[in-house]
């Protein structure tokens, strides 16, 4: 017997066996990619990203100034032109804590005490 | 349509039993004939042939139980035949690789008497099927019947292809001890 006739001995299998072997497999099937939302996504972006470049052209003469810098265009309050519209400016008086103590308490020291002295005997008269 | 009543057309020599055949199982059985042959018309050729020798077997034969199976084991030996007789469709060297593969399992019968043990074999061999786990007798069946390349079976069972291997490999040494156990000689 050759080989191909090998092959024909699989005709002895079960038909019932064959059947079921040749199911048809359902395997699951991913979701197509949608390009429709992805193309949007990236148009977002590009939205976004321009515009962002656009709106210091289109706000930017109707801009604040912004409330944490010093506005250094500003000259309208005029500058002193004699000494004497000069006045010294008040410094500001110099606030003490009273409850705080200026200077460090010092430490006690131990003390060592001493023997009492006998007191002296009375002068008789 | 069932099966039965096919076969019933059949037996009444009625010609729509073709096109019902035809209807419910033609897509499949073109595409068993496409991995044996791997050319598309010759794969519909198998299938015309297979109508036609349903249509002259039944009667005698009268398939109910198993109506596809019989179709199945038709459209297979005219596509082995069909791959004997042209060399053009250059599927020797697959057919040649299969034979190889089964040569390690299944004996070879040269005489008359060897052909006799073939009842014995076909017991042996449809015991041994059942006794595998579903997926390892498909995997078996899907390369040896359907004639299936290991890369088409590891994808419709979502293995790896050395996974598919290892099976095949391991079923063929069971099924080697098995018929040597019972006097096979391979």
């Amino acid at each position: 017997m050759n080989g191909n006739d090998l092959l024909s001995c699989m005709d002895l299998v079960d038909p019932e066996l064959v059947e079921k072997a040749d199911k048809p497999v359902y395997t699951p099937v991913p979701a197509p990619f949608r390009w429709g939302s992805l193309a949007a996504s990236i148009a977002l972006v590009c939205m976004l990203g321009v515009f962002l470049m656009v709106r210091p052209f289109l706000f930017g003469m109707q801009a604040q100034p912004s409330p944490t810098k010093p506005d250094h265009s500003d000259h309208t309050t005029p500058m002193p032109t004699s000494p004497a519209e000069i006045s010294p400016k008040p410094t500001e008086p110099v606030v003490v804590n009273p409850t705080q103590p200026d200077a460090e308490e010092p430490t006690p020291t131990e003390t060592v005490p001493t023997e009492p002295t006998q007191p002296a005997p009375a002068e008789t008269a | 349509m069932e099966d039965s009543r096919i076969i019933d057309l059949y037996l009444e020599r009625d010609e729509s039993a073709i096109t019902r055949t035809q209807e419910k199982y033609g897509t499949r059985l073109r595409s068993v004939s496409m991995h044996i042959v791997d050319d598309r018309m010759a794969a519909e050729e198998c299938e015309n042939d297979t109508y036609l020798q349903a249509w002259c077997s039944i009667p005698p034969h009268t398939p109910r139980d198993h109506f596809y199976g019989y179709l199945l084991k038709i459209i297979r030996n005219l596509s082995l035949n069909l791959c004997r007789s042209r060399q053009a469709l250059k599927r020797g060297g697959y057919l040649v690789e299969l034979s190889n593969e089964m040569q390690e399992c299944i004996p070879g019968a040269s005489d008359p008497e060897a052909m006799l043990e073939y009842h014995d074999l076909q017991v042996l061999l449809n015991d041994f099927l059942r006794s595998l786990s579903e997926e390892k007798r498909n995997i078996f069946l899907r390369r040896y019947y359907f004639m299936e390349s290991v890369s088409d079976i590891a994808k419709r069972f979502a293995l790896s292809q050395s996974n598919v291997k290892i099976t095949l490999l391991r079923c063929r040494r069971q099924l080697r001890r098995i018929l040597e156990k019972e006097g096979f000689h391979l």
